[in-house]
This record gives C-alpha cells, sequence and structure tokens, in this order.
C-alpha cells in the first residue's frame, strides 16, 4: 500500500462512523514491514496528484512511520515549479509502502490490517 | 445350433457359473447342468444389472405358464420356474445363447437348476415406502356407482384423443402444450353425477374440487412420470380407478426413489403434500402389471380398459408450498430476498467461488475490453482511477499515466493483482473505503450483476456516485439477459469452448428459504433473471469427469433496467448507455 492510496482510504463504511480520516498506522517492526521502491520521477503527474493530496494526513502517515523529518509540512506556493518539493512528494506518495501492519479507524480505533501490501478494510456483518 | 456356436455359449455359461456358483449358498443345486426340468437359472439377467421383474416376464411369458420368478437383491442372476418342463426346455432352447438383451449385445444365458431354491437369501425387495401424503381408500364407491360413471364417461362423444389415451376435462381445460391450467372456465362444468363423489370428499376433509379430468386407458396405455403443477392446482389430488386394476408408480423427484402401488378398481388415491409437491407419478404403458400377492409370490395381472377421475382444484393464488425446488410459482418470481438470504447467496455463490477459481479465472482474463480500454484512456495523466471489482487487474495498468486502485472481495484475486504490482484494496463494493469526491474516473466492469438483490445493485452504484467528484465519470457494465440483439448473437453465445459442455452436468436448482435459483446452461438464451451460472475449472493437471464445477451467482440485466437504476441516483447523468457484446453498459458523470 502506497501513501498515496492510503491518502484516499477511509473507514466510512463501518457504521456510524462519519469521516474515518485518516487512518492511522502501526508497523511493529519498521525494517520488515516498511519497503521503499524506486519508481519513476514524473513531475507533470505528482503535481496533478498533489491537488488530490490531503497534505496534513499525508503528513500524519508519514510520522506515523517515523519518516516525518524531511517532509515539509505544508504544500508549497508554486509547487509546479519546485523540483525538490515535487520529489520529496514523489518519495512520500508513490516509493513508500507499507507491506504488513495495521490501519487504525480514528473514530472507533478499529483495526484494519494489511497483509502483503494489501489493506483489508471488509466490514464484519454487525460493522455495517 | 452351429458346433461353433455350442462351444462358445458352453464358455460363456462356464464363465458366469463360476460367479454364480460362489452362491452356494443360495441353494443352486445343478447349477451349470443341462440336464432339463423346470427350473431355469438366468445367469445374467437380474436386479444388479438392472432387469426388472416386468422384463424378464415379458422375455418368458410366451413359452408357457410361469410359476415363480425370484429376483435377488444385490444380484445378476435371477431363477425362474415354469409350471411344466415343456416350457423351460423350449425357452432354453430357443434363448440360451442367442437372445439379445435389451439394447445390449450381450445374449442371455441360461442354466437348468435341480430343483428351486428354498434358502434363498436377501431375496425381500426392500419394503415399500409410501411417499409422505399419499393415501388410498379401497372400495370408495360400489360396483353400482362403477357401471353408472363407466355409462356415462364412456358417452361422452368429446373426447380428446391423445398419442397414449383419451382425455376429457370438465370445469377447466388443462392444457398439455404449456402445461398449465386454462383458467377461464369451460362451458361444461363438472357432471351433476359425480355430486355423490365430490360430497364424499368434502367429507374426507378436502376443499371442493371444481376440475375433472376423465382418462381412458386401453390396455398397454400409460401416463409418462410427472408432477401437476403446482401454480395450477392446490394440495390434494385425487384419482378414482374404474374398471380395472392398475399399477402406479411413483418416484422421488429429490431421490428417484421409486415406489409402486396397486390400484384397484373403485379405490380412490389421494395424492397431497410430499407426494403432491416433490414426487412424480404416472403408468408404464403395458399390457400386465407384476403384483405381489397375499403370500408374497408373483402373480401377473392382466390389464384390462381403465377408466380415471381425476378430481383437482384450481389454485387461484400462487403456489405457498414449501418444495421450492419442485415449484414453478417460485421460479417465476424475480427473486425478492432478505439481507441474509443475499448475504449467503453471495458468500456461497460469488465471494468463495472466486476465491476457489481465482487462477483459472486470472488465466481466462487477459484482454481488456476495447470500449473501458478506451474509457480509460479518455483521461489526462495524473487522474485517478477507481475499479470497483477489479478481479485480476487486468483495468489497473491500461493507462500508466493515472492513478489506480483496485478493490475486490477476493482475497486470491488481489493476490494476482499484487504480484503484478497494483494497489488494491480488499473491500465490499456497496461500501468503497474511499474519501468522498476524489476519483476523476471509476470503473465497475461486470460486478454488480453478482449482486443478489436490487437494493443492492443500486448502493453500489450510489457509492460509486459518492466517492466520484464533480465532473468525474464511471462506466458500469452488466451481463444482459439478452445475448441476441437484432439476430445477433453476443460472443458468449458464439463461444463454443471444448470444456462447455462439461459444465452443464448439473442442472439442479439451489434453494433458499426464499428462493429457487435455477442453473444456467452455458451458451445458450438466460431464461431467467436470477440465476446460478457454472464455471467448470479446466486445469490441464485435472483429468476426466471429476473436473470441479462451481456455481456462480448472477442478476443478468433486462434491457433498461441498468437506466432505470441509474435514475435513481440523483447527482448524476447519463452520459451513454449501449450494449456491448452482450453486455448492458452505462457512462455517467456526477453533478
Amino acid at each position: 500500500m502506497k501513501l498515496l492510496t492510503h491518502n484516499i482510504l477511509t473507514s466510512k463504511c463501518l457504521k456510524g462512523v462519519t469521516v474515518g480520516y485518516p487512518l492511522g498506522i502501526v508497523c511493529h517492526t519498521q525494517a520488515k514491514e516498511v519497503k521503499v521502491n524506486e519508481v519513476e520521477f514524473n513531475p507533470e503527474f505528482i503535481s496533478r496528484m498533489i491537488q488530490k493530496v490531503d497534505w496534513p494526513a499525508l503528513c500524519k502517515a508519514a510520522e506515523n512511520l517515523g519518516h516525518s523529518d524531511d517532509l515539509p509540512p505544508a504544500v508549497v506556493d508554486d509547487y509546479e515549479n519546485n523540483e525538490e518539493f515535487l520529489k520529496k512528494a514523489h518519495h512520500f506518495l508513490m516509493e513508500i509502502e507499507v507491506i504488513n501492519g495495521d490501519l487504525i479507524c480514528p473514530e472507533t480505533g478499529r483495526k484494519f490490517p494489511v497483509t502483503d501490501g494489501i489493506p483489508n478494510m471488509l466490514a464484519n456483518e454487525d460493522e455495517v | 445350433m452351429k458346433k461353433v456356436t455350442e462351444k462358445k455359449v458352453a464358455r460363456k455359461v462356464a464363465k458366469f457359473f463360476a460367479n454364480v456358483s460362489n452362491d452356494v449358498s443360495n441353494g443352486l443345486i445343478g447349477i451349470g447342468n443341462s440336464t432339463p426340468s423346470r427350473f431355469l437359472c438366468l445367469i445374467n439377467a437380474g436386479l444388479l444389472n438392472g432387469f426388472t421383474r416386468e422384463e424378464i416376464f415379458d422375455i418368458f411369458i410366451g413359452f408357457g405358464e410361469i410359476e415363480n420368478l425370484i429376483m435377488i437383491e444385490r444380484k445378476s442372476y435371477c431363477i425362474l420356474s415354469f409350471k411344466n418342463e415343456c416350457a423351460a426346455a423350449e425357452s432354453y432352447e430357443k434363448l440360451n445363447g442367442s437372445f439379445c438383451l435389451k439394447g445390449d449385445t450381450q445374449a442371455l444365458y441360461l442354466s437348468y437348476l435341480e430343483n428351486f431354491p428354498t434358502n434363498l437369501v436377501g431375496v425381500q425387495e426392500n419394503p415399500k415406502v409410501w411417499p409422505n401424503g399419499l393415501k388410498l381408500k379401497e372400495n370408495f364407491i360400489s360396483e353400482e356407482e362403477e357401471e353408472k360413471l363407466l355409462g356415462l364417461t364412456l358417452s361422452d362423444p368429446q373426447t380428446l384423443q391423445l398419442k397414449h389415451r383419451t382425455v376429457k376435462h370438465y370445469g377447466f381445460e388443462f392444457k398439455y402444450g404449456s402445461n398449465k391450467v386454462d383458467r377461464n372456465p369451460l362451458p361444461n362444468g363438472i357432471p351433476e353425477e359425480m355430486e355423490p363423489i365430490i360430497t364424499k370428499l368434502v367429507e374426507f376433509g378436502m376443499a371442493r374440487p371444481d376440475q375433472l379430468t376423465v382418462n381412458h386407458y386401453a390396455p398397454g396405455q400409460g401416463i409418462p412420470l410427472h408432477t401437476d403443477t403446482h401454480s395450477s392446482f392446490e394440495d390434494g389430488i385425487v384419482s378414482i380407478s374404474l374398471g380395472s386394476d392398475i399399477v402406479m408408480d411413483f418416484m422421488s423427484n429429490d431421490d428417484g426413489r421409486r415406489v409402486s402401488i396397486v390400484l384397484p378398481r373403485r379405490s380412490c388415491l389421494i395424492i397431497s403434500q410430499e407426494s403432491r409437491y416433490s414426487w412424480s407419478h404416472g403408468i408404464t404403458p403395458r399390457k400386465y402389471d407384476v403384483t405381489e400377492a397375499a403370500d408374497h409370490g408373483l402373480t401377473v395381472v392382466r390389464r384390462e380398459n381403465r377408466t380415471s377421475l381425476t378430481f383437482r382444484k384450481v389454485r387461484t393464488s400462487k403456489c405457498d408450498c414449501t418444495f421450492f425446488r419442485w415449484c414453478d410459482s417460485r421460479l417465476e418470481d424475480s427473486v425478492d430476498l432478505s439481507g441474509k438470504t443475499a448475504d449467503n447467496i453471495e458468500r456461497n455463490h460469488v465471494f468463495r467461488v472466486y476465491d476457489e477459481i481465482a487462477t483459472h479465472f486470472s488465466e481466462t482474463r487477459h484482454s481488456p475490453w476495447p470500449n473501458v480500454k478506451a474509457f480509460i484512456e479518455s483521461f489526462p495523466a495524473g487522474s485517478l482511477l477507481l475499479d470497483i471489482g477489479c478481479g485480476n487487474g487486468k483495468y489497473l495498468m491500461c493507462s500508466q499515466s493515472l492513478f489506480s486502485i483496485g478493490t475486490d472481495r477476493s482475497k486470491q484475486l488481489l493476490n494476482v493483482c499484487r504480484k503484478r504490482g497494483y494497489q488494491v484494496v480488499n473491500a465490499d463494493c456497496r461500501a468503497s473505503p474511499f474519501r468522498d469526491d476524489v476519483a476523476d474516473a471509476a470503473i465497475c466492469i461486470a460486478v454488480i450483476h453478482h449482486l443478489a438483490t436490487e437494493d443492492r445493485r443500486l448502493q453500489t452504484l450510489q457509492d460509486i456516485s459518492r466517492i466520484l467528484r464533480k465532473g468525474g465519470r464511471a462506466l458500469v457494465y452488466v451481463w444482459a439477459k439478452e445475448q441476441e440483439i437484432g439476430k445477433r448473437k453476443s460472443t458468449y453465445l458464439l463461444q463454443k469452448k471444448s470444456n462447455a459442455s462439461r459444465a452443464e452436468v448439473c442442472p439442479t436448482p439451489e434453494t433458499y428459504s426464499e428462493a429457487v435459483l435455477p442453473v444456467h446452461i452455458n451458451r445458450t438464451d438466460f431464461k431467467h433473471a436470477d440465476v446460478l451460472v457454472p464455471w467448470s475449472l479446466n486445469s490441464k493437471e485435472s483429468t476426466g469427469t471429476d473436473t470441479p464445477t462451481y456455481l456462480r451467482f448472477y442478476h443478468v440485466f433486462k434491457e433498461g433496467e441498468l437506466d432505470s437504476l441509474c435514475s435513481k441516483i440523483s447527482n448524476i447523468s447519463i452520459c451513454r448507455s449501449y450494449y456491448d457484446q452482450g453486455n448492458w453498459c452505462i457512462e455517467f458523470e456526477k453533478k
């Protein structure tokens, strides 16, 4: 699960959850459970994606993973022409992948396991 | 008989004799003899290899009076005795080694026995267990009444000559073509003369019948096994026999159990409950009936002309029986299910099946449909595409310049996607775990036809409209009930895969507490909207007949149905609606 995917996910599918965003991330042994894959950098693609990204949620995710130091706390002005910023955004959104861990619903604390990079967002019968 | 043939027969007899001789306990004294006697062992014709008493009787009746015929359970031989030796000798001479058994290339082989075995083991056939709800009332009418009724029914000239019997309807007509009763009353009601019978039936607690069918059967005529159409008649079907005894056969529709029951003349048979709803009844066309006498010996009854009076009550509302599997009222209903039943159907016939067939399914789903691919490619680079029900992810990499996330219920299909490096989430299509107003594009290809109720299909479309941003567009494909439009057959109908026929072996419907799901026959038109479609695992490793077949639930969409579903969603507008290779398709935009 890339952090861009995480940035889109919510736990709204649970009964009684109104926003369910952003989901917390818990990884127990970082070395094994978070991977960094090199992905080709495409400034135009990243610029467009930044318009959709909820930046504070991305910062929180990075913080959950202990990577927050080098991520700017807010989207900079004129980011389309700021290659350094776009590259950082690219790294966080496209290259960091959570392989195993849990996503945590901010409203109920319900855990959604991530296994082999696939988040399981299925609710039980009594949760819908 | 030529010498060579004689030798051949002798060899065959010896071979079968080896089998039979192990049954010394059955007292087969003299087996292998060719010294004539009244007693014959039919070495290779018995219950085990599918011969009935009637068939054996048929073969031998022409040679003389049969004294006894013993069929033995789980044995491929039987024993027959004639009243006199001449008849036995004549049949031996004519049949041994030269009479061809039914549809078989095999000849019948005989041996004389020294006497009739007295200590046969396992002679008892299964005791007759009558189907539940079947009642026989002997001497229901007197001989005078019988005579009067026969005079009445036989004098009526307006009878219908069917292939194997003559028939006359009163009150309402039963249409044999559609297997349904015609609900327009006939000008002639049930004759007044039947009133004493009807009064007696009502005294038994039966509803007053309003339909009478009179059948005339000559010896040798019969009626095929059938279950009276549930939707046409109420419970409680009455058959009164006039003129001759008859043996009526009953067969369980569920497990094929068979019971034959003698209906004496002047008796009244009431077929109700299980025997009416989930058993078939019929009369084998033949000229005699083999029946058991009081001493359990064999008797043969020659048939005479028989007239049957069938009294029924026409049903005015849908059948309310609990034998859903055989109930046409349930089959015709558009299935209206509770959430719990829908959950069960989807779990058993969608999620589990896809997990089981994931690899094989994925191997057969590689090329994207051109119109779906074109839709995806119409979005600019950097757009977000959500694929709801992504399967093996064949649309997730259609365009490298988009960011695509797929969801599916099947973990196994998602594993396939993951190995290909796609972004996927295990989720229910009715509630995708995505933010509101986020997607530029959404596709939902061949997904919502797997949902068991209209509510659930609508929920999915509503949820797709929720995740789209304003101006975002979605494409939805569903399987069409119409597989032939303007005489043009869909590729689905045209594909004649080598394994297609193999998937068609299990036409038994599945029954849920509220619904019957018929099994669709692949590569044919859809007869029902809610069906189970077989998927045959045809992997190269699996051999022969044990290829597992899985049943997937489908609700196939009628023309206009997808449009009317979309019209219930207020915040979208339909961009285009079309038919594509057996699918109904809609592209809509969020307002």
